[in-house]
């Protein structure tokens, strides 16, 4: 009798298992007979990778579904830093990557991970501090307000994770021959929208692109103290893996992601995001 | 059941437990087995009741040597029983499932038992939650209720109280009695031993045994 | 504090007003956590009661490595799963990285040991004494097993709720295998990071509090089930 309700449970468990595993397969069904008929690469699918602060800004969550409808073809992103995305593409575990680090991009191409490299989209990149301005830094170039920084000894959160961000913070500083060290300067490790978290919690100084920093802007007691400045450009490249590398890497589905981000109906869209949300678009295509 | 024990050697690591020349038990008696603590006494049930090895020796049963029929005629209750997470007929009644008996002389043949030993009221309660007295009476009532031929009982009245401990004992002369059952019965109690046994076994070292 | 109640509230919203995403990425995490308990739980079981019981050469280290393995992080078994199934590794072929069968893996990897060791100990503690009654009472080897499972029973509820437990709740070997990647290997735990990071506290709360709230159900149905046989421990 007793043994009864311990099978009870068992067996409850079995069907809750066999209900959320048909519900499951359900929605994966109906999820692939969505999509037009036209497209004869229907039913595959692509991995991306892409940056964290790409996910963060909303872009691609706003245009895939477009990819999607035209192609039939299922994008799956993963976000990582731009270090780990170029890894995924060396090690064929990604079928196209879609990141801002144009000089690691290109030497990425030249030593044959990648088949081409074309350009996508820019934003630019902004260094962001406490609200109000406590500091006095604001309207100043990028050399002035980082050279202030470092004598002042004021925090500033860094992407450290060899991130396309990261590669460029670390380059302004080299150019004006200043070396952060010290407490003030925090190597965080974590993507875009983590270390903007962090530099508002500290009251800090980072460097941001100015798509993330619009996306979480609301959530963030922080303002842009330094921008416009010509070598803030954050270029975006796309590049199909080589798809030598395993047997696995869609490069079809790849070609067909290249073309259709280049293609006008991708660049309107990319052009348009955000307008809506934080009154000025996040991106500006530039596709060739 | 007669019971014949020959050169049965047991030691632990390196010491010595036991070293029992010869032992002989016959049917229908009960022996008292007494000593002092840590001297044997548990190992040697144990070792009859088929629960623990033994490095060199024979033990025959009706002249056979150990096997699963036989064990099955075989009882043991421990000092610290077990209590099934049942209720107390049902741990009564579970070495006659075992068995396949039929529901009725379960029926019966439990309830008896229950009866002579004043558990009735107990009867539905959760075995694990009795006192010690209770626990020991349920345990003794399961390990008699197939009618084994040998009982072997490690200091079965320890906790006990005058009464409970009467019952105890004409429960187990009645076994010995009807079923002509062999029992072999570790106690410190030395009254209860001249009550109960007709002979008395007294462990004094591993080799060094008396009967009285 | 005010902020807190804030992002409170909205959550709170949130859940009511019932968003889609929200319910999958649910459904996807019971989905893993689910299966996972269940396969493990295939192998923990037996595997439990019978190096309790049974005493072989090698149980005082077979225990400690029990131990270990308990206490293993998760985030070090999804990077190891994570290399064994990407493209390059020794499973490659398969093409398990980056999907819900990958995650299924990590955890049935972590939630073994737990299983296998609550239900290990007590079977250690109260294996043998249960077989030997069973002995001595007549019954077989099978009736002895059949009598362990019976007596362990709350136990097993017990371990296996445990174990699905540290299931549902774990972020890093699943972020490490899954990717969160959206639609597909996001579940609760990866939702609630990522939103953190991206400073949407009113989501993740909002996931928070139904993670907790399934937790604390299928604990409380799963307890009054075994607890409805209320005994001493």
């Amino acid at each position: 009798m007793k043994m009864k309700r311990f099978w009870g449970t068992i067996l409850s468990i079995i069907v809750l298992l066999s209900i959320v595993g048909c519900a499951k397969t359900a929605e994966v069904q109906s999820e692939s007979t969505d999509v037009t008929v036209e497209a004869p690469t229907k039913g595959q699918s692509i991995m991306i990778a892409t940056t964290t602060s790409t996910r963060d800004s909303g872009l691609l969550d706003a245009i895939l579904p477009h990819f999607q409808e035209t192609t039939g073809i299922e994008p799956k992103v993963i976000a990582v830093g731009t270090g780990k995305a170029l890894q995924m593409g060396v090690d064929g575990e990604a079928d196209v990557l879609l990141v801002h680090a144009k000089a690691s991009e290109e030497a990425f191409v030249a030593n044959g991970d990648g088949v081409e490299r074309f350009d996508v989209m820019y934003n630019d990149f902004v260094i962001v501090g406490p609200m109000g301005d406590p500091d006095g830094l604001a309207g100043n170039s990028v050399e002035v307000c980082l050279k202030a920084i470092m004598d002042n000894q004021y925090t500033f959160i860094s992407r450290g994770d060899d991130s396309g961000t990261h590669k460029k913070e670390l380059a302004f500083w080299k150019q004006y021959d200043l070396t952060p060290e010290g407490d003030w300067y925090i190597s965080a490790g974590k993507g875009m929208g983590d270390v903007l978290q962090m530099a508002s919690e500290l009251e800090a100084y980072t460097m941001t692109d100015r798509a993330t920093y619009l996306a979480l802007k609301d959530n963030l007691s922080l303002d842009i103290i330094v921008e416009g400045d010509n070598q803030l450009f954050n270029q975006y490249g796309v590049i199909a893996v080589n798809p030598d590398k395993n047997e696995y890497i869609n490069a079809e589905g790849a070609q067909a992601f290249i073309d259709w981000i280049l293609s006008e109906e991708a660049q309107t869209l990319i052009e348009g995001y955000g307008i809506e949300q934080y009154g000025q678009p996040l991106f500006t295509p530039n596709a060739k | 059941m007669n019971i014949e024990i020959k050169g049965l050697k047991k030691t632990y690591g390196k010491r010595p437990i036991l070293n029992i020349d010869h032992l002989s038990l016959e049917r229908q008696k009960i022996y008292g087995i007494t000593g002092m603590n840590g001297i044997g006494k548990t190992t040697l049930l144990k070792i009859i009741a088929g629960l623990e090895p033994y490095d060199e020796g024979l033990i025959y049963y009706n002249n056979a040597t150990l096997n699963k029929s036989l064990m099955k005629q075989i009882s043991y209750v421990s000092q610290s029983p077990y209590m099934f997470k049942q209720s107390v007929f049902d741990n009564i009644a579970y070495p006659l499932k075992l068995r396949k008996i039929n529901r009725d002389t379960i029926e019966s043949d439990v309830m008896a038992l229950l009866n002579h030993l004043k558990l009735s009221s107990l009867k539905d309660c959760k075995a694990n939650q009795l006192s010690a007295g209770e626990t020991q009476k349920v345990a003794l009532a399961r390990a008699l209720v197939f009618k084994p031929s040998v009982l072997l009982l490690d200091e079965p009245t320890a906790n006990i109280d005058s009464e409970t401990m009467m019952l105890i004992e004409s429960l187990i002369r009645n076994c010995v009695n009807r079923d002509q059952m062999t029992v072999l019965h570790i106690s410190h109690n030395a009254a209860q031993i001249e009550r109960l046994c007709h002979q008395v076994i007294i462990l004094e070292g591993a080799d060094k045994l008396r009967i009285l | 504090m005010e902020y807190f109640y804030n992002s409170f509230t909205e959550a709170i919203q949130l859940l009511i007003t019932g968003d889609g995403e929200v319910y999958r990425i649910v459904l996807l995490s019971l989905l893993v956590s689910f299966s996972a308990t269940f396969f493990a739980s295939l192998i923990a079981i037996p595997l439990g009661l019978l190096t309790g019981i049974k005493n072989f050469k090698f149980k005082k280290t077979y225990t400690r490595l029990l131990y270990t393995l308990m206490g293993l992080p998760p985030v070090v078994v999804g990077l190891i799963v994570a290399i064994m199934l990407s493209r390059r590794g020794l499973l490659g072929r398969f093409e398990l990285l980056y999907t819900s069968k990958a995650m299924i893996i990590a955890q049935v990897l972590l939630v073994t040991p737990i299983i296998t060791g609550i239900i290990f100990n007590h079977a250690k503690v109260y294996g043998s004494k249960i077989c030997k009654v069973c002995y001595t009472l007549g019954g077989s080897s099978y009736d002895a097993l059949w009598l362990l499972i019976r007596e362990m029973r709350v136990t097993m509820l017990i371990a296996i709720v445990t174990g699905f437990g540290r299931a549902i709740s774990e972020v890093g070997a699943v972020m490490i295998v899954g990717g969160n990647i959206k639609y597909h290997t996001r579940v609760m735990t990866t939702y609630i990071a990522m939103n953190n990071g991206m400073g949407n506290y009113a989501k993740a709360l909002a996931m928070g509090i139904v993670l907790l709230l399934i937790s604390f159900t299928v604990n409380s149905i799963l307890y009054n089930y075994g607890m409805g046989e209320q005994d001493e421990y």
